[in-house]
């Protein structure tokens, strides 16, 4: 409680008097690849409460409306970061109801999961105009040259919107950081565990080095 | 039938963004798998994306996509070339496929070359031909089932 209000007064401060201190952070990638997951992780650790986003499930579009949590405050070396978190819907280039039916929903409901998921997917785009900061997930258990990677990459370069690639899963034994590193030579990428908190820090000490970037790009 | 249209980048290279994405997705809904001789902007991309979400029903269930790019490193001159060429007419060497989900069910994308996973029901449908049924029939019998059904005939015919 302590913690929480103390967030909101810095956030508040900060958009006050210091707004160079704040940015919006999105988290986006494809369906299932662990956004929410990490979203929720990082309420835990900077609001030190189990504050949820949405739900997760193993079933894909989960999460099919943005959800932001406004005023984080991150507090590392030192350093002060106060930022919104923007978890979005996974983007993908196909929906199909049957899917869903397959995991065991009605007829009716499928197809209402995949109409909301249709407009998450559109939402998620949209948003990409307003944030600052992005962390693109990857799931570290599946073929990293998926053209929904690629793109949100040109995407981002093509805006100058600095991005960490996040390699997700690697506790699984599935999960190779090195085959994402691979296909991705030119960036430098992260693996964690969002479930069990792995590698969490060095996330966080790559927010506060792409900070430096957005503000000497705000200057 | 399946068909596999082969399309210039050249041919709608002179449309505006929302344009080229109308002719390539109206292609799609036909049921045509499209080669693209070159690639689309990654804006061109988010907005392929955008309108497909926008299309989706249940007999277009979206589309799926991959570019093979030239990855090799090269040596200095031929980055300077590419590097002219890229200022000059933008970055749009690659080749791309585009499905309907309807048709392909994965298109997986490696460094070297892109596989193109069908749909099982869609090629049931549509590609098998007369003379591949008793081929497929032919081949999937065993030596076990084939007997069984011999002893059956021989049966009916007591």
């Amino acid at each position: 409680m302590i913690n929480k209000l103390k967030s909101i007064f810095v956030g508040f401060w900060d958009g006050l008097f210091n707004d160079s201190n704040y940015f919006r952070l999105g988290i986006y990638g494809a369906p299932n690849s662990g956004k929410t997951t990490l979203a929720n992780r990082m309420c835990k650790d900077l609001l030190n409460v189990d504050d949820e986003f949405t739900d997760i499930s193993n079933v894909a579009h989960e999460t099919r409306k943005v959800n932001v949590k406004e005023r984080l405050l991150m507090t590392k070396n030192g350093k002060k970061l106060v930022f919104d978190l923007i978890d979005t819907p996974g983007i993908a280039t196909r929906i199909d109801y049957e899917v869903f039916v397959k995991a065991g929903m009605t007829q009716k409901e499928s197809k209402e999961r995949a109409r909301e998921a249709t407009k998450g997917v559109i939402e998620s785009i949209k948003w990409l105009e307003t944030v600052d900061i992005v962390i693109i997930m990857i799931d570290a258990t599946k073929n990293p040259y998926n053209q929904v990677n690629l793109t949100i990459v040109g995407n981002l370069e093509a805006r100058s919107i600095p991005f960490i690639l996040v390699a997700n899963k690697t506790d699984l034994k599935s999960g190779k950081l090195e085959k994402i590193q691979e296909a991705f030579p030119k960036y430098k990428v992260i693996g964690i565990s969002a479930k069990f908190s792995q590698n969490i820090d060095k996330l966080y000490d790559e927010l506060l080095i792409l900070k430096k970037k957005i503000r000497k790009k705000r200057r | 039938m399946l068909t596999i249209q082969y399309l210039p980048y050249q041919q709608i290279e002179s449309l505006n963004s929302k344009e080229r994405i109308a002719s390539i997705l109206s292609l799609l809904k036909t049921g045509k798998i499209l080669i693209i001789d070159g690639r689309l902007s990654s804006s061109d991309e988010a907005l392929l994306i955008r309108e497909t979400m926008n299309n989706i029903n249940e007999e277009f269930n979206g589309v799926e996509i991959g570019v093979l790019r030239d990855n090799k490193e090269h040596g200095l001159l031929m980055r300077i070339k590419q590097g002219l060429a890229r200022a000059l007419i933008g970055d749009r060497t690659g080749i791309t496929f585009i499905g309907p989900a309807k048709i392909i069910s994965e298109l997986r994308q490696h460094p070297e070359n892109i596989e193109l996973h069908f749909q099982k029901e869609y090629l049931l449908k549509n590609v098998q031909t007369k003379s591949a049924k008793p081929i497929i029939q032919k081949d999937s019998m065993s030596k076990k089932s084939k007997s069984k059904k011999s002893k059956i005939v021989k049966r009916k015919n007591k």
